[in-house]
């Protein structure tokens, strides 16, 4: 115990030397001292050193590059400097106080917490928020089934010149609408296809929604009648045969030729709209609303571009033409008012042109009235191979009208479906049919989209 | 320092005025060359500039100062390593005269006082720069610029008694490098 006491009091040496002891260890220290030769010597051995390194060591002034270039250089850039932020040192005062940082930490996971809180309410509709969604697809929806129901016969044709025909159902969206496809109609056909399936989870969404079902503000009786609860296009139910859709084309026909004359008369925002189409759109309206009333019968779903086009093929023929059923002009949604304006204009300028083709070759097509009806009868009757003869002798003296022009596109249709299933059971005999003649003028308004292009 | 962190430029030239010399000097002998001496103080209060705005009073600006300075001054010394050939014809320091050959001891005895005085100086200077780094610049710290213990286990990063005890084990050297001159010390006194 003596000795580790001696050896810590040989330890202060140093300690004693520099000055560095408190008062009381001082004192004891210098007790110490008095009595130990080895720590006399060995702070006599300390300061010897230090007053010889001392001088040894003397203090140098900094030389005249140091004070002179060199500071102005430093002066210049410290001056540059600018004046620390009040934020961080203020920042620094907060977290270095525990009570302060942990009330910044609370706000923090606070505001980051809520954050993601009212993100997720974003990302996730409520049931009453994806109604309008739906209710603004529906106008959109509606029309391409019509349009289906209405170009069924003409638009086939031109799709499936190059290809063998089938009775299998049309894809979606090619074959229906592949006819009178234009650029005009092109964007919102990509766009449908692009949100059919969204579609389809709204329509879940709907149907799973306590609400009315929405319906387009001015959707006409048979339109409602027809049009399912959750407020999108009815889809067709009936059979894909093409014959089927030659005959609905028929009936309409029929019904057409029957209706009065009032029901033809019936105003449609479609002719408020087509000011130049003037009773052609009234006419299309009217056998719009007629063919509503009648239960479609093609079941591939709608046809994304098809919504304008039967508008304008509404707009392109005559009065007599119109025997498709249209889709209500009133089920279009108004913000596309301005671009369906820019697509009618085209339509009803290709409407004029057409008119007037058909003006022209009127007094040419007088004679041929015996073979275009006996045309439209062998149609009708099924003896198709016959109407489609009689119909191109027609063509080849005169002009067809639209509805003979569907008519006859249909009745090729029809041949080459029973030329497929020939096939079918006899492979190599339907050969011959991949060439059926395919009226030139199948689509009407064919000169109106040749002019877009 | 806070003065001049907080924009006001005046006060980094009252901060260079009052470290410039003792730094500079410091630097001088550790890196034993005095255009380098200048070089690294130059560099650091650089360094004090540019670090001025992460400056966190926790500790004496003295020793904040150093650290940068010692830590330059190793950089700068592992440099110069690799030429550390001092020219005997270097002069010896600003305000001395002559150059190192002069002042090399001879092996005759030396009868002035004057010549035993700067003998022993610079023999003084030839153990100090024989010192290991570790305890030269402890050394250096303590006798040239002044700094506590405490400080220096600070800016060396080392505890205090470790830098107590590298002080004296140098101060220990030291002497024993006078020992041969310690009849003519006294004899100079």
């Amino acid at each position: 115990m003596t000795q580790v006491t001696v050896m810590d009091e040989h330890e202060r040496v140093l300690d004693y030397a520099y000055d560095m002891l408190s008062a009381g260890e001082k004192a004891s220290f210098e007790t110490h001292l008095a009595t130990c030769a080895r720590c006399q010597a060995e702070l006599a051995a300390m300061g010897h050193v230090r007053e010889v390194a001392r001088a040894a060591l003397p203090m140098v002034e900094p030389g005249a590059r140091l004070t002179g270039v060199l500071h102005a250089q430093l002066m210049h850039e410290a001056s540059k400097r600018k004046p620390a932020s009040v934020v961080l040192p203020f920042l620094r005062r907060v977290l270095a106080h525990p009570g302060y940082a942990a009330a910044a930490s609370v706000l923090i996971i606070g505001g980051a917490v809520g954050v993601q809180w009212s993100r997720g309410r974003l990302l996730m509709p409520a049931p009453e928020k994806a109604a309008p969604v739906a209710e603004s697809q529906a106008p959109v929806a509606a029309p391409e089934v019509a349009a289906v129901t209405t170009e069924t016969p003409a638009a086939v044709a031109p799709v499936e010149k190059n290809k063998v025909m089938s009775p299998q159902p049309v894809p979606r969206g090619k074959a229906l609408d592949g006819a009178t496809f234009d650029k005009k109609t092109s964007p919102a056909s990509a766009t449908l296809a692009k949100d059919s399936a969204r579609r389809e989870k709204l329509e879940e969404a709907d149907v799973a929604s306590a609400g009315a079902p929405p319906e387009p503000p001015k959707r006409s009786a048979a339109a409602k009648e027809d049009a399912p609860r959750d407020g999108y296009a009815q889809k067709p139910k009936a059979s894909t045969r093409p014959v089927d859709a030659l005959d609905d084309l028929i009936a309409a026909d029929e019904r057409r030729d029957r209706s009065p004359g009032p029901e033809r008369k019936g105003t449609s925002e479609g002719q408020a709209t087509h000011g130049a189409v003037g009773g052609l759109g009234a006419a299309s309206q009217g056998v719009a609303q007629n063919a509503a009333k009648a239960p479609s019968r093609v079941s591939e779903p709608p046809a994304p571009s098809s919504a304008r086009t039967v508008e304008r093929e509404q707009n392109a023929s005559p009065p007599a033409a119109a025997a498709a059923p249209a889709p209500p002009v009133q089920q279009r949604p108004s913000a596309d008012k301005a671009d369906a304006e820019a697509t009618y204009g085209g339509g009803a300028y290709g409407l004029s042109r057409s008119a007037g083709i058909d003006t022209a070759k009127a007094g040419a097509a007088e004679p041929l009235a015996d073979e275009r009806r006996r045309a439209a009868s062998l149609a009708r009757a099924g003896r198709c191979d016959e109407a489609v003869a009689l119909y191109a002798s027609i063509e080849q003296r005169g002009t067809l009208s639209a509805a003979e022009r569907k008519s006859y596109a249909g009745c090729i249709r029809t041949e080459q479906a029973a030329a497929s299933r020939r096939q079918q059971q006899a492979p190599g005999k339907a050969k011959s049919m991949k060439a059926a003649p395919v009226p030139q003028n199948a689509d009407v308004d064919q000169p109106a989209a040749a002019e877009k292009r | 320092m806070l003065r001049y962190r907080d924009g006001e430029a005046r006060a980094f030239e009252v901060l260079v005025q009052r470290h410039r010399r003792p730094v500079f000097n410091f630097v001088l002998r550790y890196v034993r060359d005095p255009a380098a001496a200048e070089d690294v103080t130059q560099d650091c209060f650089l360094r004090v500039v540019r670090s001025a705005g992460s400056y966190v009073r926790d500790a004496k600006f003295t020793t904040w100062l150093y650290t940068i300075a010692r830590n330059l001054c190793v950089d700068a010394s592992r440099r110069q390593k690799h030429r550390n050939m001092v020219s005997l014809d270097a002069p010896m320091s600003d305000d001395s005269k002559g150059s190192k050959v002069d002042n090399v001891a001879s092996d005759g005895i030396a009868v002035d006082r004057q010549v035993i005085a700067t003998e022993l100086s610079v023999r003084m200077q030839r153990a100090i720069e024989a010192l290991p780094d570790d305890q030269r610049e402890i050394f250096l710290l303590r006798e040239i610029s002044d700094l506590q213990f405490n400080e220096i286990a600070e800016i060396v990063g080392v505890p205090e008694n470790t830098v107590k005890s590298r002080m004296r084990y140098a101060l220990e050297k030291l002497r024993e490098a006078l020992a041969e001159y310690r009849d003519l010390a006294e004899a100079v006194r």
